[in-house]
């Protein structure tokens, strides 16, 4: 005999009046229901009976289970007190926290670099010394050395000009008759040693000649002594370009008044500053080095007197010397060419 | 003298850890039973059942509500079932081993009497089955079944009602199947 279904309205009923969820008036129409419906009451009782199959069938199943022994010699010692601290909250909460600090620092941390590494060196005249105390200076040398070197009036022969707007200055420097100009030293009219005859003793070597001084300025005057003037300004050239310099200007033969007084040729030039001092280096192998001259914007603001005291004394960090504007990217040689001593 | 769970809780909290041996008593079996028809392994399901009772243990400090320990123990176990569902692969048994458990050979009266109802409703769809371990073993309610499966309630009385009509089915068929209905209750066949 074939089994009527139940009503279908009626069946979540029916399961949920055997779980115990059914509502006092839910059960009260159910009730009702199955007074007139007989599928229904079958089907109650078939739901009945599957329940105490699965709770019966899982009770033999489980029967003489006992793991009271087993887990008990499984506990720890003591009954663990995590509380509020306890690890899994410690680790919800406090991980966020130092997950978000340290994201901070290290997002601080790339900014600070990548604002070094991208910011374009416009350090203020005064602050250029200081940072020649930088471990990562040019030259080998203790900063203490080079600054004494520096400080040598052998060295410093001569006060550059190397004011702001040093272009123009440089040129009516150079233009000027009778020294005090580029080449003019603090002893005044010639006094560049080389032109003296015997500048070229005196001259430092190459090692000890401080334009090295790092970063370098923006104002740099070579003297060279060499064969032909004229092919030596070719080549020195030639070395502008292959340092990616600009050739402002190439004078052969110097027109007259200019100094040094026995300079044949003369090039003008701008480089870049941190390829001054490499360039002065090959520079020199052109010929025999009278002069070399570097000039330290920090210098311009000061009187020639007090130069090397000064040298010695670098402006504290943060301080900026009063009227010292901004260096140029751009650093301006001049070379000078002379012939051979006769 | 029986103490109800929320004493026995806060006797473990203060340090009596033998006050953990009358909880265990109290549920181990129904944790046992949930857990074999969640997972279809006694074995297994007796090893998680265990390692249900040890975490439970060790954080019964955050239980913030004693009196409701039976259902935050149902619900360890039943994260580790569900976790052991996942990582579990696919059991091969090869006849030609020899490797069988010599229960599955010869089973004993009482096994043989379960194994002709466990297979069946171990036959059920896993949402099937949550609800029915839910509802007849650990003894929940709706509300709590809804908040452990993370549904609505109307969503568990739904799922329990097909549950229930598909181990109808189920059941009809064996009893179809060996042309007599497997005895209900506790009158076991020995």
């Amino acid at each position: 005999m074939k089994q009527i279904p139940p009503c279908e309205e009626w069946i979540e009923k029916i399961s949920a009046d055997i779980d115990g969820e059914l509502s006092l008036p839910e059960c009260k129409r159910l009730a009702d229901h199955l007074a007139v419906c007989e599928a229904c009451r079958l089907a109650r009782q078939a739901f009945l009976q599957d329940r105490a199959h699965f709770v019966a069938a899982f009770d033999a199943v489980t029967q003489g289970v006992d793991l009271t022994s087993s887990v008990l010699s499984r506990l720890p010692r003591s009954q663990p007190r995590t509380g509020l601290g306890s690890p899994r909250r410690g680790r919800f909460i406090l991980r966020p926290a130092w997950f978000w600090a340290g994201a901070g620092l290290a997002v601080v941390m790339v900014g600070v670099i990548l604002g070094k590494a991208w910011t374009p060196r416009k350090a203020p005249a005064g602050e250029s010394l200081r940072l020649a105390s930088a471990p990562a200076a040019m030259d080998s040398q203790p900063l203490r050395a080079r600054v004494q070197k520096a400080s040598e009036p052998e060295a410093f022969s001569g006060k550059m000009a190397t004011a702001p707007g040093f272009e123009d200055r440089a040129e009516s420097n150079m233009e000027a008759p009778g020294g005090g100009g580029m080449m003019g030293g603090p002893g005044g009219k010639g006094g560049e040693p080389g032109m003296e005859g015997t500048g070229v003793k005196k001259t430092p070597p190459m090692s000890s000649i401080p334009t090295s001084l790092s970063p370098p300025s923006d104002q740099a005057q070579l003297h060279l002594q060499v064969a032909s003037p004229q092919a030596a300004l070719i080549r020195a050239e030639r070395l502008v370009a292959e340092y990616q310099g600009a050739i402002i200007r190439s004078e052969f033969p110097v027109p007259g008044g200019a100094l040094p007084p026995k300079a044949a040729a003369r090039l003008t030039c701008r480089v870049s500053r941190d390829q001054l001092t490499l360039l002065l280096e090959d520079l020199g192998r052109l010929g025999k080095v009278v002069s070399r001259q570097v000039a330290h914007p920090l210098l311009a603001e000061r009187p020639a007197s007090s130069e090397s005291a000064k040298l010695e004394k670098p402006l504290p960090a943060g301080k900026k010397s009063p009227g010292a504007a901004p260096s140029p990217p751009l650093a301006t040689l001049t070379v000078f060419f002379s012939g051979p001593e006769p | 003298m029986n103490r109800s769970d929320e004493e026995l809780v806060e006797a473990v909290r203060h340090g009596d850890q033998e006050s953990f041996g009358p909880l265990m008593e109290r549920y181990q079996r129904r944790m046992v039973a949930a857990a074999y028809h969640l997972v279809g392994n006694f074995h297994e399901a007796q090893d998680l059942v265990q390692e249900a009772f040890v975490e439970a243990y060790c954080s019964l400090s955050r239980l913030r509500e004693p009196a409701r320990f039976k259902g935050w123990l149902h619900g360890i176990l039943y994260h580790k079932c569900l976790k052991y569902l996942r990582r579990r692969k696919p059991a091969v048994i090869s006849w030609e081993s020899g490797e069988l458990d010599e229960r599955l050979i010869v089973p004993s009266p009482e096994e043989q009497w379960t194994r002709d109802l466990v297979p069946l409703m171990n036959q059920l769809p896993l949402p099937y089955r949550e609800v029915l371990a839910a509802k007849y073993l650990e003894d929940l309610s709706y509300d709590e079944i809804a908040a452990r499966l993370g549904t609505t309630v109307n969503n568990v009385r739904v799922r329990c009602c097909r549950a229930k009509q598909e181990l109808r089915k189920l059941i009809a068929q064996a009893e179809a199947a060996s042309g007599s209905s497997v005895q209900a209750g506790g009158e076991r066949p020995r």
